[in-house]
């Protein structure tokens, strides 16, 4: 067919994909393919107990079809418009675009580079679930006594997900593309970007998803997708399942499905020929010697700029900093679902704050100088120094915002005037102390190779081990100071204790931070002797 | 196919107000060696990225091997090309790397398999072709590209900066294979700044210098002074027609 990928090019490139991306996951760190192997006993239990309860519904089924009401097309409207979603989204990211695409667009057409990415892609996109999906569309048709009921499910799940996958490349592509295209999305990308996940957060946190996701699933529950499920459902007695309707569906597959991938081999030939928009450069923000000089010192004082500098001009290698985000989300909504601060969330709050100004700019102080780092070594500046410049760069931005948190929401939460006082003391402790546990964990566990935050960005982030220790270090510390201030643990301690819920909160302050000097003293003299004693061969 | 294996009208490539090639006019021989100069941001790369299809032209026509620029199947099918990063997977070995190359140009396979190891033996990889090409060096890495680009016999071959990384015996291996391949039908076009290396193996010289052609010749002739017929070097030349040594590096 003209304009169509030549299938066996397109083959070739989609299993080369599949080998090179497969080998990139064999070559990750023991601690990441661990964390994926979880993952894949995780989806393995979900299939299984998915698989039990279809069979389960197929039985219900069979006895009195009603018990499915609304599910029949709630399952393939969802299935659809999740499938979509996800791939558009992946498509923009990183599924849209091939690495060495110059070697690729000059030895094949770029019609077969796009067939090799839509055949690799689904796997990758849609794969996780679909897989379960089947598996469990022959637990219903063991459970429904319809044997023929799982080619059935299979073939609606694949023709399903595949059509959706397909209408969803060209969608995130063309996305990609007007991304591409405009100036001012080049200019304000970091702000935009920063603005979306935060808009992503906000959605989350006020349990509002719904609102975003609800309309869009109601108009595909109006539409022909629920037909898949007569599809599914056709060699089902007791369903009311439509041949004609399933015919008609697998026939608007087919139809769909060529439309969507010419539509992407033309957007993906505009993403990759058509000149992107690059708005001019503007260095208004470069460092300067300052007044931070006389503080800490010259050499420390451009130690700090730089990590700065360097933040402000890539902040996306900081992303790792929101990943744990996640542990403010039942606090946050029990408080907007309540109107008002909860007694949990003053704490978790200074917590998350002090452990984020920790991991910004001292989780890797080693791996993160990259390419620079032999030359910081033999510049002549000190191991005390170079850490100290961490430090302050960490602290300087992250004490004052932690300590406004912590008293704001202190005196906005339900808390009593002396754990608010404690909650201060440990918001304006704990992050310098944070800053200097990491180095020297992060002197301990460095990493000095990139990782791909997207397919065209790469940053050299701290490595699991850093992150994990230092996040265990840190929170049997900080957590101790800042989780004895919450109301509900003070007073189950005092009345463990035999004392008084203000002594809980002074003593388990003292303690938190006895803890956390402690670290501190110790991972901060490995981290200066770490860099002191640095040699390129470990 | 015309006798004329590149041929530019009018060439010309702009990014909003800047000027990056400007009317590049280029009438390249079958079975030459075109030596491409230019400074860094001379606009080298935005031309060589035209006449391989990878970037439209703003104005001006141009065919690579009798196929219009504009019709990218019909070039690609034509052409390899060596971008200044050689474009390979790192988690490929170089074996793998090529037949996988030699299956997307439809290589008959027993001849795809000569081909490679003849190639692998020239360039000194056979021993290491069965290794991930993420452990090899800049060297084999630019090798390993320059076998790819000249797997498929094509009629023209981009070059840029096929000789970075090399040591002085690969880079010598790089300069008789492409003096071979001009021996044959194939025509090369060379983006380099060893000049040595344009010097021994260019029929002409074209010098890039912000945007457009500024002189283009065969070496020796470039090399002669006209007004007083003494002999200089092709770099003489190039500080020359490029604004001199402190004009732009």
């Amino acid at each position: 067919m003209p304009g169509f990928p030549d299938p066996s090019h397109a083959a070739s490139i989609a299993s080369n994909e599949i080998r090179v991306g497969w080998r990139k996951l064999r070559d990750k760190s023991a601690a990441q393919l661990a964390a994926f192997g979880l993952v894949a006993v995780t989806m393995v239990v979900f299939t299984a107990a998915a698989t039990w309860f279809a069979h389960l519904a197929g039985q219900a089924f069979v006895d009195d079809p009603s018990v499915a009401g609304e599910l029949v097309g709630l399952i393939p409207a969802g299935v659809g418009v999740f499938t979509l979603t996800m791939t558009a989204y992946l498509t923009a990211l990183q599924l849209g675009d091939i690495d060495v695409r110059d070697g690729y667009l000059t030895t094949v057409p770029a019609r077969d580079v796009v067939g090799g990415l839509l055949a690799a892609g689904y796997l990758r996109a849609a794969g996780f679930f679909a897989g379960p999906l089947v598996v469990a569309g022959a637990g219903f048709a063991v459970g429904a006594g319809a044997p023929l009921a799982s080619l059935s499910t299979a073939l609606a799940v694949l023709a399903l997900t595949g059509t959706t996958y397909l209408v969803g490349f060209p969608v995130g592509a063309a996305i990609a593309y007007a991304l591409g295209q405009s100036e001012f999305v080049d200019r304000y990308k970091t702000a935009l970007g920063a603005a979306a996940f935060l808009a992503y957060l906000a959605l989350l946190f006020t349990d509002t998803i719904g609102v975003v996701v609800q309309p869009a699933i109601e108009v595909a529950q109006a539409s022909p997708i629920t037909w898949y499920a007569d599809l599914a459902l056709l060699p089902v007695p007791a369903a009311d399942a439509s041949a004609s309707r399933a015919a008609a569906v697998l026939a608007g597959s087919l139809v769909a499905g060529v439309g969507a991938v010419l539509a992407s081999v033309r957007v993906s030939e505009r993403r990759w020929y058509d000149d992107a928009a690059h708005a001019e450069a503007r260095a208004t923000d470069s460092a300067a010697s300052g007044r931070l000089d006389g503080v800490v010192g010259r050499r420390t004082a451009w130690v700090a700029r730089k990590s700065w500098l360097r933040a402000r001009r890539a902040p996306i290698k900081l992303v790792y900093v929101t990943y744990p985000v996640f542990v403010l989300f039942a606090p946050i909504q029990g408080s907007v679902e309540a109107g008002r601060v909860t007694a949990s969330l003053p704490a978790t709050v200074t917590l998350y704050a002090a452990w984020t100004t920790g991991a910004l700019f001292t989780l890797n102080p080693l791996g993160d100088e990259g390419a620079v780092l032999p030359v910081t070594v033999t510049s002549g500046v000190s191991g005390r120094q170079f850490v100290g410049g961490l430090v302050a760069a960490s602290a300087l931005l992250g004490t004052p915002v932690t300590l406004a948190l912590a008293a704001a929401l202190g005196i906005l939460g339900p808390l009593s005037p002396v754990a608010v006082a404690c909650l201060v003391v440990a918001g304006a402790v704990l992050p310098g102390l944070a800053a200097v546990v990491a180095a020297g964990v992060g002197t301990a566990f460095p990493k000095y190779e990139a990782t791909s935050i997207t397919r065209s960005r790469q940053a050299v982030v701290p490595s699991l081990w850093a992150f994990g220790v230092y996040t265990i270090v840190f929170l049997l510390a900080g957590g101790v100071a800042t989780g004895v201030q919450t109301p509900v643990v003070a007073d189950a301690l005092g009345n463990l204790l035999g004392v008084s819920p203000a002594a809980v909160h002074v003593g388990g302050l003292a303690l938190g931070l006895v803890l956390a000097g402690v670290a501190a003293v110790i991972a901060g003299r490995n981290a200066v002797r770490a860099f002191d004693d640095y040699t390129a061969d470990g | 196919m015309t006798d004329r294996a590149i041929e530019t009208r009018n060439l010309a490539k702009r990014y909003g107000d800047t000027t990056a090639v400007e009317r590049l006019n280029l009438a390249i021989p079958e079975g030459s060696v075109y030596g491409f100069l230019g400074p860094n941001g001379a606009g080298k790369t935005t031309t060589m990225r035209m006449l391989t299809t990878l970037t439209k032209p703003s104005d001006g026509t141009g065919t690579v091997g009798g196929a219009d620029i504009t019709d990218r199947d019909a070039v690609v099918s034509n052409i390899g090309y060596l971008p200044e990063e050689p474009p390979l997977h790192a988690e490929l070995t170089a074996r793998e790397q090529l037949r996988y190359v030699a299956g997307l140009r439809d290589l008959p396979e027993v001849r795809a398999e000569e081909r490679i190891d003849d190639l692998l033996e020239r360039f000194a990889l056979a021993d290491d072709a069965d290794r991930r090409i993420s452990a090899y060096s800049k060297g084999m890495k630019q090798k390993t590209g320059i076998i790819q680009a000249m797997l498929h016999d094509p009629d023209v071959l981009f070059l840029d900066e096929p000789t970075s990384g090399l040591d002085p015996r690969a880079a010598r291996t790089v300069r008789d294979t492409i003096a071979d391949l001009a021996a044959g039908d194939a025509t090369v076009f060379l983006s380099t700044h060893i000049l040595p290396v344009v010097d021994e193996l260019a029929d002409t010289v074209g010098v890039l210098y912000d945007g457009s052609l500024v002189t283009e010749g065969s070496p020796e002739a470039l090399k002669q002074r006209a007004e007083t017929g003494d002999e200089r070097t092709l770099e003489d030349v190039f500080l020359e027609v490029t604004g001199g040594i402190g004009g732009e590096a």
